[in-house]
Formats: structure tokens, C-alpha cells, sequence
């Protein structure tokens, strides 16, 4: 009889610990072969979660024999509502990648650097282990166990045991994220205007207006498969808008396409808000108004504060006075490139359509150095015209009830005691990095800066790393700094799915299971005004010796430091992760990640649970959540927050008195004042001013004279943050990105600029910057602006697999690598990595 | 019997090149073989600048030339419209390629999947990553790991060598009552199938409605994917 | 813009066409010849009796070779489409193959005078018009813009040209070897228009291919924007070696010759120029079909015209 791996899963899952042995063990693989004999192919759409961008999607996958087939939206989650996007079909070419990692390995050469030959040799888990955790056991012996960072990557929200609990228990406070390469600017503008760290969901649904602050919805950042799916809905009911150096493909079918210079994005911003005050076309009901009804905003004129009641938001006169008076589109267009004329149509469609119009902040805009003034800005506009929180505009996610990592610092030895009161090792809450999160000064990681930190032994020495599915040596800006940091680095273990260019550098590489198809997870995110939380499963029996990066990694860790004498983590893990429904203790790190799995989501399936089917969903216990895979919130409250922002005066802050605050306790600390911190973090604006949305000069590396093209990335609607470029799908589709190539890496330079310096189509070129340079192919388009080159993030390999590299052997990249050439700098105040904004100019040099 | 065709709403499509690939894990296809493809066009001077994406698929086409000039009667009409092509009786004379104005048919000179597949030994890394034939021997009585089972029901499951090939809409799943899976898959909703005899099908009452537009319409092939709207 | 070139087809097709083409340029002159004098140009008609069922032959041996599955070429027997040009010509073709056989066979054996004899040179001359005609039609079938209503005479011409050629080339070669006396023409007239004689016989047929070649060109590069489009990447990526081998090597100087030989009155043209002039025409033949087989391949990005 063939039985199928979903029964199985599921047999085993409702007796318990059936699961873990059928998983480990070779039976199955052989059930499985048998049933492939002969006809009788069994086939069954399995839920996990696609995480090929940060939208997090439920997906499903069609599994034949074990083997993943093809993959569709799953039907259960309303926010996706039975959609996925390309990527996710791409996650079959990744988990069957025959350059993935098969079996742990060690480095045998002990120089470290680019030319190297890492001369990696297979080695058990056992032995990997008993390195990694001899090199752990070493710091601690010394008392060093500060000196051990974690670097987490792509994570799901078991990340706590891997990225929290492991370090800290350890003895180290270093759980250093990614995060600040990924988007955080764009928080920034939400925090210290409404008071929200945190991504905004966007009512397409009932929207009237779209401005795209270099967002490009429909192919990435973020909720890609609700915005493709109701993208042509929203072109007949709305106007759209897009702010954008490069024409995405949402620019080509907005109604308008604003080909900003790149980094000037604040200075549409803050003459949009300036039209729509003269125009009188604010709020009434969420700003309020003058008491005698004129309006008193005309151009260049101050107005007095106590002549405006406003309801809603605080601040707006203050605004107008310190920022908005003179900030005419006329003003604008000299600064951004736009014609006066078409900021102004923009911003008062924008505000003729509100309050069902949406102001759509994306890391185009943000994350740029003084970018988070430009989010703030861009974001300030949503609450000018009472799109906040409203009908069709901006909203936040519905509440998610999980369950907390479990307190382990009962589990803190003198050691890790001592050890976790060290700083960060990020320089995080330094005067140059005040790193605001959620207005915390030095709460927020600059995760970019890690690498000067190792490089420069401050605030102190670092020994010893773990990286989990990153790659900072290709993803981070100022790549060439990651490159000597991990030279430098005395050990450094990585897991991946791939030998990856941080793979190069590691002393232990460890292979990951794909979080699609090989991993127990969960996931939060929110689409289409649903919150929802949905799982990664293992649904496949893994081809290779992988393990679960967030959970069996620290669970075999766990278990090697037990055995050498520190059982604390161990103890911990076994005391916290009990299997919520039969109380079993977890004998390995299958049932560790099981349990866990169940201990955070028990809110969600169990039904004794006070917040049980409280907040959307209610399924029918573990095994009905277990086989839906996602659990979807109510429908999200419009103007929820009304009233109860979470800034310092619970009102959308047009001055933002939370932001003054924050940079007042981050100015205290260092002794100085606010205008010296804002000098030290490379800003513009002196005394009040830093308060209010302003515009901010784009700030550039390179001299024009030198180099005489502004350098500016984006993403690609494929790649899987940088992990696809080793796919054939990726390259074999690649023009799917307007005015890219397929099987090609290409600079695109506008035919005027490109005649300027005679390069043809297709020339070989190099694009060389202060900091670097790559090598690409010249790519002719009208679609970027003369003066610019844009340059699609994701090839550019050297060491990632047979295809993404031209040659492995010798590293020899496919494509340039953007981040070679861009330089490392930082939107300071939420220490978010500047890679977007033309950071830095570029000249061209044309191989022969 | 039927008249199946599919319509095309350009103003849906996203151009994500989601359907491309999707149809490949369906059909099975190399990926250099593109049943499913996309034209894009980028027309205009900065800033006045426009782009547009169509995608592009076999048009089924009426008057289908690649089933005149066939020597073999390999390339057929089927009773629901659809054109198909028998691999028995192909010989590969590749006629059809070139009388195909839409450029959607393609020639395997090697079984599809051999190359990444069967004939990738050599691993990267020796005892460390593998090669794409360690992996296809793990599955027995398949020939590569994704492999769909389904699409053999009406068609090679691999196209073997030396012969041409081309989208069928899916036949083996409008058999079983199943849209294509790029409709399916299409993120956007902007492909809707149906049959064309039918004044009730969505298709019809929408190419009713909508000004539609085929691809090379001139070349008189009578196209029966039509498309709608602008991008 | 980037131009396509499908690339389905190699030099194969174009040495199928090639020399089937001289097949059957090689069989009409020997049955003209015999027609006229059949003592006194035996060595000729033999040598075209000969050429025409090696020549067809390994042409269609390079067109078996060519498609994707050898073995299942014989199926188009059975698996017949009506509206296919190509299906129609495997029957031409091998029917002309198997009357070439038959016919020089029995000229080998006997070289009969006979109504048998007549009537399978009458069959054999409509199989060859039909072969030569069904090169050029095959090819306008399949609808690419290269290919057009003119093709045919363009290759039917060629075709004939090149196998008179290439006997006529043969037979200059063996009479030099053996020392025998080089004829290349008979004294009287008695064909009408003196057809028999090989420098009308080019003359004529060499003015038939200017023809075509020429409204060829004028109409292709004249019609819709994507023919135009496509002649002229042509002509760029060619044109030099069109109108240098083809045009004025394969076509015109052989006019020339021929007609200053014509306006000479000569009896026999020497072994030099016949030389000159066979292998221009074969040249000429051959790089018009191979060019026309490459170039007309060349597509647009499918889409651009809609």
C-alpha cells in the first residue's frame, strides 16, 4: 500500500513523536520510492510559506511522490487570497539546485580573503558541531563571551531561539540582525509621524490615488501578489503616480511617471505638501483648520500657530513656517528635475482624490543617506490629507496573537550575566549612529557597520560568528569592508544553502534547510488588510543532510555544550519547549523545532487559550492549523489610531515632538547638542528644522568632474532577495525587468549620455566609483535619465553556484556586483544602509 | 467540441514573466523552451517614455500555418480548436518553426532536461554540492525532480529528441475540466480561457465587449488568443 | 533592434536544393540534347542522364540528414497533408528520383528509341519542372518575408542553369583530360532558336534569373515595413556577397559572355570561358540558395509589427 508523506506527516503528528522518526530516518525515503513505481503517482497540494521577499507569502506546493512539482497561492489565506508571484514558482529551481550543500564543511586552508582557496573538505554534523561549539567553549573558558556574534539573515519568527536565546544565554548581547539593510528608513517616517515602527498596509481595494515614493508594487516591496492581483482594479478606479529615477514597470502603467533625480525625492515631497496647502486641499476633518476659515498658507508668508485648531495632528503651522513656505514646486523642480508643472498636478490629484489616496513609502525613497527625512516627508503627506489609518489609504496590521519567546534569563550563568551587559558590537547608539528605533536612541542595529566594528576592534574585539542565511559580503554596501572584516574574523561558522561569497570566509559551513520546503517556521506578515501568520513546514524529505537553521542548528549546539559542561541552553530549551499538547519533552532537534512551532503559534490552534479565535481565525486544534498551514486576522479597523498615535502627543506629528525627544536623549548621552549630532550623521538641517518633514540635499560620493554619472540601484520582480541568480528561470527571464536582458547583467544608460561617451549596446563596460568597481554590459534605454545609470541588484556572484558565477573556480562574477561600487554609508538616524538615493557617481570605462 | 481560445487583458498583466515560468514547472520544459513567452517594448524618449510586455503563447491560430505546411499531418487541428502536435509523427523537418509568424515553436536537439540533468556530472564542490545527475537519480522513473507526471497523459512527458514542440493550452488539463495553468497561475487574472463557439464563455462575451487586438493579424492565421486593453 | 535568425535550417537544405537543383538542370539538357542529335552528343546527354539521379540522390540524402529523426523520413509517404507543399514534393522529388534512375539506366543499357523511352523522358521532364518549381514553392509556402511569389522562378532558373553547368563543366573537363576535341555546340540549327546550343541556352535561362532576381530585390525591399525592415538587414548583413556572386558573377557576367559569344557567332566557346562561365553559375547558384536559406530565417522580435 502507498502511503502518502501527508498522512504520515499527519499520523504522526496527532501521535505525537511519530513525525520525528519518519523524518530522520531512511524508511520513508524508501516508502516514498516504492510508491513512484508503477502508476499509482500520489499527489497532494502541501501549505508552507514562499519567503523569496519580505510580503511572506502562504503558498502551496504540489507534491507527487515527494517530489515538489509546481506551487500556487495558497486558498486558505485571505491576504493572498490563492495568489503567489513569480518567485515562489522559482523556489523549486532553489531546493533542487545541485550546487546547494549537501553535508557540512570545514576549511582547511587558514588564510582567509577573495584569492584564497578556502580548500573546503566534507565533515560530519558531528565533528562541525564539536567545532563550532570547542570555539564557544574557548570564549567562554576566557571569559570572552561577548566576543561571539550572531548574524541572522532571512529569518522566520523562530529566529528568538537562534538570534536571542542562543547568543544570550551564551554570554553575548550580539544578536545583530539584517534588518538595517533591508528597509528600516522606511519606519522611520512612520514612527515619528504617527508613531509606527513598522511596514503599513495599504487599502488598494478602495483606493482613489497611488503615489509610489520608488515603490514598485507589482513586482517587489512588499505584498507583490495582492498588489499584482488587484493592480488593474486599481488603474481603472485610481489614479496613479510614480516617483521613481527608473521606469519600473509600475511607472509605465501609472498615469504619471516622476524620473526624479535620484535622492531628491524629498524635495517633491515637501512641495506636494506645499501645494496642498496653498491649494487648501488638507484635511478638515483629520488636520482641521484656520479659525477664521481663510487660508493663511501663501507661498513665503509665516503664519501664525494660533490661528489653525487642528484635530488629529500636531504641528502642521510649525511645518509651514520652519519647511513648507517657500518649498514651491518651482523650488522643487530645480532640486528634483520634475516640471513644477507636474508636481503640482500630482500633488493636487493626490489631494482631490483623499482621503482614499495612499502615499506608499518604499526603501527607494528611504534608504538614502538623510532618506529618513525624505520617508518622514513622504509619509507626513498621508496625514495631510486624513489618509492615515483611513478608508483606502495607509493602515497598520491586525494584531497577532502568538506567543512570546519563553524568559530564559533565569538560564544566565555569571558568565553570560556578565557578558550580555557589554554593548553591541555594532557601534549602535555611537554620536555618528543614533539608530532610533522606535525612538530609542542605539536601539536599532546598523548591521552594515558590524564589519568596521570587526575591523577596527570597536567597541571591542570579535572572536567568533555564526551567520545564518546571509550574505553580507554581497549585500551589503561597501562590500570590499565585509570581505576584510571576515578575513579578519578568527572564526566564523555560516549556514547556508549555498557556498555563498560569505561561505568564502567561513571556517564551517553548514547546510541550511530551504525555509520553503525543508523547515519548520512561522511567519507574520499582513497583505490586503489581513494579518496573518503561516507556516513553513518541512514538506519534503531533504535530498541532503540540511538542517533547520533557527532550530536544530541551536538545538545541536545546545546539546554539544551540555556534553562539554554548559547545559544551560539545553536546560532551556527542554524546560520551555514542551509539546503543548501532550507535555513531552523534546529528544531532538526535529521534535525541538515541532514543539516550538506549536509553543509559539498555541495562541492560534489552541482551543483553551484566552486569545483562541479572539483575533480572525479559529481552527479546529493543531492538526487543522497544521494542514491549513496559515491562520488569517479580522479584517483590519479603519482609524483605529485616530487620536491614539503612539507618539509623544498621540497625534500624527507634522513636528514631531517624539523625534526631538529622541534626538534629545541620543544628543544628552554624548554630551552635545542636537545640531552636533545631526552635523556628525551628515545632515543639512540645524536647530528646528530637524523636527519637521524637510528637504534634505542628496548626498553623494565621487566627484562630478571624475565621475560624472549618478550610480543608482533596484530590484529585480525575480530575485529572491540575492539568492536567485543561480537559477536558469532567473537568467532566462530576466528582460521580464524593464530595459534588462536576458542571460545578462546590464548598466542602463540613457542613448544621450551613452553617445556622449561613445558606448554602443551590449559594450562591455566598467562602472568604477570611488570605493570599487564591476564589470557589466552597456545597456542603451530610454527608461533611466541622462545623467544616471541604473543597475539592477542580484548578479554579480562570484561564488554562489555554476550559474550566478561565470566561473566558480576562479570566482569570476556573472554581471557586476552593485554593492562593489556603492559605498558604505548610512541614513544615520534609523542606521539603515544607504545603498539607494545615487549614493555615489560612477564613471564608465569601456573594455576593449 | 469547442472553439478554445484565450483573451488577454493587458491592463491586468503586470508582466511578471509569472506565466513563462509556471507553464514550464506544468509542461516540464527546458529552460531555453518557451511555450509561454513575453514581447517587451520600451518606445519613446526620456522623460515621454513608455514600456509594454505581451505576453506571447501559441495563438491556436484558425488558419494555422505551421499545420499547412507540416509534412505529417504531425501538427493537427484537434475537434476543440486547439492545435496540436503528435510527436509520432513528427520528423523534425522544423517547417513549421519557420511558418510560425508568432516564432512559438521550438526544436529539441537533445531530449529536453538532458543537459542539466543527465549530463551534469561535475559537481562545484567534490563531496560537498552535487551535480544535476546525483540529483535525478534519486527519483526513480523520472527524469528530473520537478517533473510533472500529468502532462504525460497527452503528450511526451520530456519531448524526446529531434523533433519540434509547442504549447497544447494545456490540453491534458482542459481534458479534465482544468483552465491552463498560466491562467491558473497568472497573479494578475489577465488571462481568461474559454471557448470561443460559446456566446456565453467570459471569452466571448469579453471580445464582445472589448476592442481586441491578435498579434500579426495580417499574416491571416486567424489568432485565437486575443488581447485586450493596453498595458 | 535586435533581429532574430531562427536558425532551423543549416547548409544542408541548401546543398539539398543545391543539387537537386542540378538534377534537374542536368536531366532537362539531356533529354534537349536528345531531342536534337543523339549520336554526335552522346558523351553530353549521358552525363546529364548520370548527374541527374546522383545529384537528386545525395540531395535528398542531405535532406534526411538533416531533419531531426532519419528514420521516420519515409512516413511522409503515408502521413500525407495535401496542403503541404513540402509533403507533395517528397513524392516529386523521389518520382523524379526513380524516372532519373530508370532513365539512366536505360540509356546506360541500350539508349533506346522508343515510345517507352519518350514517354518516360515526356514524365521525367514534368517531374523535373515540377522538382525545380517545388524547391522555390516549398520555400514561399512557409510565409517568411525573404520567401516570396518570386522565389520559385529564382530557383527553378538557378537550378537549371547551374545543372547545364554542371555538365556542360563536366564535359569541358573530361574532353581536356582525354584530349579529345572540345565541342561544346553543334553546328546547325535545327532546335528552334537554336535551344541546343549552350550559349542560348544560358543566355535565356541567365536572363529568366536576372528577371527574378531583380523584381526580387525591388519588391522585397518595397513592401510592408517588415519585409523592409528585414531585406535591408539583409542587404547589410550580405549584400556584398549577393551582389558580387549572385548578381553580377553568377548572373551577369555569364550574360556577357555568353552574348558577346552569341554576337561572335561562335560555333563553340573555348574551353576557358565555358569554364569560367560553368563555375561562376554553380557559385552563383549556390550562395543565392544558401544566402536565401540563412537570410530567410531572419525574423523580427516576434511582435514588433503587429
Amino acid at each position: 500500500m502507498a502511503i502518502t508523506r501527508r498522512e504520515f506527516i499527519k499520523y504522526s503528528t496527532i501521535s505525537g513523536i511519530g513525525i520525528i522518526g519518519m523524518l530522520n530516518g531512511l524508511p520513508l525515503l524508501g516508502a516514498l520510492k516504492e510508491s513512484t513505481n508503477g502508476t499509482s503517482s500520489v499527489a497532494k497540494w502541501m501549505t508552507t510559506v514562499c519567503q523569496g521577499c519580505t510580503t511572506w507569502c502562504p503558498v502551496q506546493v504540489k507534491m507527487i511522490d515527494g517530489r515538489a512539482v509546481k506551487v500556487r497561492g495558497s486558498e486558505y489565506a485571505k491576504a493572498n487570497h490563492g495568489k503567489c508571484c513569480v518567485r515562489a514558482h522559482m523556489g523549486i529551481q532553489q531546493l533542487y539546485d545541485p550546487d546547494r550543500l549537501k553535508v557540512p564543511m570545514m576549511r582547511t586552508n587558514p588564510k582567509k580573503g577573495r584569492n584564497e582557496d578556502p580548500g573546503f573538505v566534507p565533515i560530519t554534523w558531528e565533528k562541525a558541531i564539536d567545532i563550532i561549539t570547542d570555539k564557544m567553549m574557548e570564549l567562554r573558558k576566557n571569559e570572552e563571551t561577548h566576543k561571539f556574534v550572531l548574524f541572522r539573515g532571512r529569518y522566520t519568527y523562530m529566529r528568538d531561539i537562534i538570534y536571542e536565546v542562543m547568543p544570550k544565554v551564551f554570554g553575548s548581547p550580539n544578536g545583530i540582525s539584517h534588518s538595517a539593510i533591508c528597509a528600516e528608513a522606511e519606519k522611520f517616517g512612520s514612527f515619528f509621524t504617527e508613531g509606527y515602527w513598522g511596514y503599513r498596509d495599504y487599502d488598494l481595494d478602495k483606493t482613489r490615488y497611488v503615489l509610489c515614493w520608488g515603490a514598485d508594487p507589482i513586482a517587489s516591496n512588499r505584498q507583490v501578489p495582492h498588489a499584482t492581483s488587484i493592480w488593474g482594479k486599481v488603474q481603472r478606479q485610481a489614479k496613479i503616480a510614480v516617483i521613481d529615477p527608473r521606469l519600473s514597470t509600475t511607472a509605465a502603467k501609472a498615469n504619471e511617471w516622476l524620473p526624479v533625480i535620484p535622492g531628491e525625492d524629498g524635495a517633491l515631497a515637501v512641495a506636494m505638501a506645499h501645494t496642498i496647502l496653498v491649494e487648501g486641499l488638507w484635511s478638515k476633518l483629520f488636520v482641521g483648520d484656520f479659525k477664521e476659515g481663510e487660508n493663511l498658507f501663501k507661498k513665503g508668508k509665516i503664519v501664525p500657530e494660533e490661528s489653525f485648531v487642528e484635530n488629529y495632528t500636531y504641528g502642521l503651522v510649525k511645518w509651514w513656517n520652519l519647511e513648507l513656505k517657500d518649498k514651491t514646486p518651482e523650488w522643487a523642480e530645480k532640486k528634483s528635475g520634475i516640471p513644477a508643472e507636474q508636481i503640482r498636478r500630482v500633488a493636487i490629484g493626490f489631494a482631490d482624490a483623499a482621503p482614499r489616496v495612499i502615499s506608499w513609502v518604499s526603501p527607494g525613497t528611504a534608504m538614502q543617506v538623510r532618506g529618513g527625512y525624505s520617508a518622514l516627508a513622504a509619509h507626513a503627506l498621508n496625514g495631510l490629507v486624513g489618509s492615515v489609518d483611513n478608508v483606502g489609504g495607509t493602515v497598520r496590521g491586525s494584531k497577532i496573537p502568538v506567543n512570546k519567546v519563553p524568559k530564559y534569563k533565569e538560564y544566565y550563568d555569571d558568565i553570560a550575566k556578565a557578558g550580555t551587559k557589554h554593548k553591541k558590537m555594532d557601534q549602535r547608539g555611537y554620536l555618528k549612529f543614533p539608530s532610533l528605533k522606535k525612538g530609542k536612541p542605539g536601539s536599532g542595529v546598523v548591521t552594515n557597520n558590524a564589519a568596521d566594528a570587526i575591523l577596527n576592534e570597536d567597541p571591542y574585539e570579535i572572536k567568533m560568528a555564526i551567520g545564518y542565511w546571509n550574505n553580507f559580503p554581497f549585500s551589503c554596501s561597501g562590500a570590499e569592508r565585509w570581505e576584510k572584516a571576515l578575513s579578519k574574523l578568527p572564526f566564523f561558522a555560516h549556514i547556508t544553502t549555498h557556498a555563498s561569497e560569505m561561505s568564502h570566509f567561513a571556517d564551517i559551513v553548514l547546510p541550511a534547510a530551504h525555509s520553503m520546503f525543508e523547515k519548520y517556521g512561522f511567519i507574520k506578515s499582513k497583505q490586503n488588510l489581513i494579518a496573518y501568520v503561516a507556516l513553513n513546514k518541512r514538506i519534503i524529505e531533504p535530498l541532503w543532510d540540511v538542517k533547520m537553521d533557527e532550530t536544530e542548528i541551536p538545538w545541536e549546539i545546545a546539546a554539544k555544550l551540555k556534553e562539554k559542561g554548559f547545559p544551560n541552553l539545553m536546560d532551556f530549551f527542554q524546560a520551555k519547549f514542551k509539546d503543548p499538547e501532550t507535555g513531552k519533552v523534546p529528544q531532538n532537534g526535529l521534535e525541538f523545532s515541532l514543539f516550538a512551532l506549536k509553543y509559539y503559534t498555541q495562541p492560534i490552534w489552541d482551543k483553551n487559550h484566552e486569545k483562541y479565535g479572539k483575533y480572525g481565525d479559529a481552527p479546529d486544534g493543531w492538526d487543522d492549523f497544521y494542514e491549513k498551514g496559515v491562520w488569517n486576522s479580522k479584517k483590519y479597523k479603519y482609524r483605529q489610531n485616530w487620536g491614539n498615535f503612539g507618539t509623544a502627543t498621540k497625534k500624527f506629528e507634522f513636528y514631531s515632538e517624539t523625534l526631538k525627544k529622541s534626538l534629545g536623549k541620543h544628543a544628552d548621552k554624548h554630551g552635545v547638542s542636537i545640531d552636533t549630532v545631526l552635523e556628525k550623521c551628515d545632515y543639512v538641517a540645524r536647530g528646528e528644522v530637524a523636527f519637521v518633514p524637510h528637504y534634505e540635499p542628496a548626498f553623494r560620493r565621487g566627484d562630478p568632474r571624475e565621475y560624472p554619472f549618478i550610480f543608482f540601484e533596484h530590484r529585480s520582480r525575480l530575485n529572491r532577495e540575492g539568492r536567485s541568480a543561480n537559477l536558469t528561470w532567473y537568467q532566462a527571464h530576466k528582460d521580464s525587468d524593464p530595459g534588462d536582458e536576458n542571460w545578462d547583467d546590464v548598466a542602463k544608460i540613457n542613448p544621450i549620455d551613452a553617445k556622449k561617451i561613445g558606448i554602443n549596446n551590449g559594450d562591455k563596460i566598467k562602472l568604477i566609483s570611488p570605493v570599487g568597481e564591476l564589470q557589466c554590459n552597456a545597456k542603451l534605454w530610454e527608461g533611466v535619465r541622462p545623467g544616471t545609470i541604473a543597475k539592477c541588484f542580484g548578479q554579480g556572484h562570484w561564488a554562489y553556484g555554476r550559474i550566478a558565477a561565470k566561473d566558480f573556480k576562479n570566482r569570476v562574477p556573472r554581471g557586476g556586483n552593485n554593492n562593489v561600487i556603492l559605498p558604505a554609508e548610512y541614513d544615520r538616524l534609523s542606521g539603515s544602509t544607504a545603498r539607494h538615493g545615487g549614493v555615489t557617481r560612477v564613471k564608465i570605462e569601456k573594455i576593449v | 467540441m469547442a472553439n478554445y481560445g484565450m483573451i488577454i487583458d493587458l491592463k491586468n498583466c503586470v508582466g511578471c514573466a509569472g506565466c513563462d515560468i509556471a507553464c514550464k514547472t506544468e509542461n516540464n520544459l527546458d529552460h531555453d523552451v518557451h511555450w509561454s513567452f513575453h514581447i517587451t517594448e520600451t518606445t519613446g524618449v526620456f522623460p515621454n517614455v513608455g514600456y509594454r510586455y505581451i505576453p506571447k503563447l501559441c495563438n491556436h491560430c484558425e488558419n494555422a500555418s505551421c499545420v499547412k505546411v507540416c509534412p505529417t499531418q504531425a501538427m493537427y487541428k484537434d475537434e476543440n480548436g486547439l492545435t496540436l502536435h503528435d510527436p509520432d509523427k513528427c520528423i523534425g523537418c522544423r517547417s513549421c518553426e519557420l511558418a510560425c509568424p508568432y516564432n512559438c515553436i521550438s526544436f529539441n536537439e537533445d531530449v529536453q532536461h538532458q543537459h542539466q540533468w543527465q549530463m551534469d556530472t561535475e559537481p562545484l564542490l567534490e563531496g560537498i554540492t552535487s551535480s544535476g545527475k546525483e540529483i535525478a537519480e534519486k527519483f526513480d522513473n523520472v527524469p528530473f525532480p520537478n517533473y510533472n507526471p500529468d502532462r504525460a497523459k497527452t503528450y511526451d512527458g520530456v519531448r524526446r529528441k529531434g523533433i519540434v514542440e509547442k504549447c497544447t493550452l494545456c490540453d491534458h488539463r482542459i481534458l479534465d475540466g482544468k483552465d491552463p495553468w498560466c491562467v491558473v497561475s497568472c497573479p494578475a487574472d489577465a488571462r481568461i480561457f474559454g471557448d470561443f463557439d460559446d456566446p456565453k464563455s467570459e471569452v466571448s462575451i469579453l471580445l464582445a465587449e472589448n476592442s481586441a487586438f491578435q498579434l500579426l493579424k495580417s499574416k491571416g492565421t486567424k489568432p485565437k488568443v486575443y488581447y485586450i486593453n493596453e498595458f | 533592434m535586435d533581429f532574430i535568425n531562427i536558425g532551423a535550417w543549416d547548409i544542408r537544405i541548401t546543398l539539398d536544393l543545391f543539387f537537386g537543383g542540378i538534377g534537374v538542370g542536368a536531366f532537362l539538357l539531356s533529354v534537349l540534347l536528345s531531342l536534337y542529335n543523339r549520336e554526335s552528343l552522346q558523351s553530353t546527354i549521358k552525363i546529364g542522364a548520370y548527374t541527374a539521379p546522383v545529384s537528386v540522390g545525395i540531395g535528398l540524402l542531405l535532406l534526411v540528414s538533416k531533419i531531426g529523426v532519419p528514420a521516420k523520413f519515409i512516413t511522409t509517404l503515408w502521413n500525407v497533408n495535401l496542403q503541404s507543399v513540402m509533403s507533395i514534393g517528397v513524392f516529386l522529388q523521389i518520382g523524379f528520383m526513380v524516372i532519373t534512375i530508370w532513365y539512366a539506366v536505360l540509356i546506360w543499357k541500350e539508349f533506346p528509341v522508343n515510345n517507352q523511352f519518350r514517354l518516360l523522358q515526356t514524365a521525367g521532364t514534368f517531374f523535373a519542372f515540377s522538382t525545380g518549381l517545388y524547391h522555390g514553392l516549398f520555400l514561399s509556402s512557409l510565409g517568411r518575408v525573404l520567401w516570396t511569389e518570386l522565389t520559385p522562378g529564382m530557383f527553378i532558373a538557378s537550378s537549371i542553369a547551374a545543372g547545364i553547368a554542371f555538365v556542360l563543366l563536366l564535359k569541358t573537363l573530361i574532353d581536356l583530360v582525354t584530349k579529345d576535341e572540345v565541342r561544346t555546340d553543334l553546328i546547325q540549327s535545327t532546335l528552334p532558336l537554336g535551344l541546343h546550343r549552350f550559349q542560348v541556352m544560358f543566355f535565356i535561362i541567365l536572363l529568366v534569373q536576372l528577371v527574378s532576381v531583380i523584381l526580387w530585390q525591388f519588391y522585397t525591399g518595397r513592401l510592408e515595413l517588415e519585409q523592409a525592415l528585414i531585406y535591408d538587414y539583409f542587404m547589410k548583413q550580405y549584400g556584398t556577397i549577393w551582389t558580387s556572386l549572385v548578381l553580377v558573377g553568377g548572373i551577369i557576367i555569364p550574360i556577357i559572355i555568353t552574348l558577346v559569344s552569341l554576337v561572335k557567332h561562335e560555333k563553340n566557346m573555348a574551353p576557358i570561358p565555358t569554364i569560367i562561365i560553368c563555375v561562376l553559375i554553380l557559385v552563383g547558384s549556390f550562395v543565392m540558395k544558401h544566402l536565401l536559406i540563412i537570410g530567410g530565417q531572419i525574423a523580427l522580435p516576434v511582435g514588433f509589427v503587429f
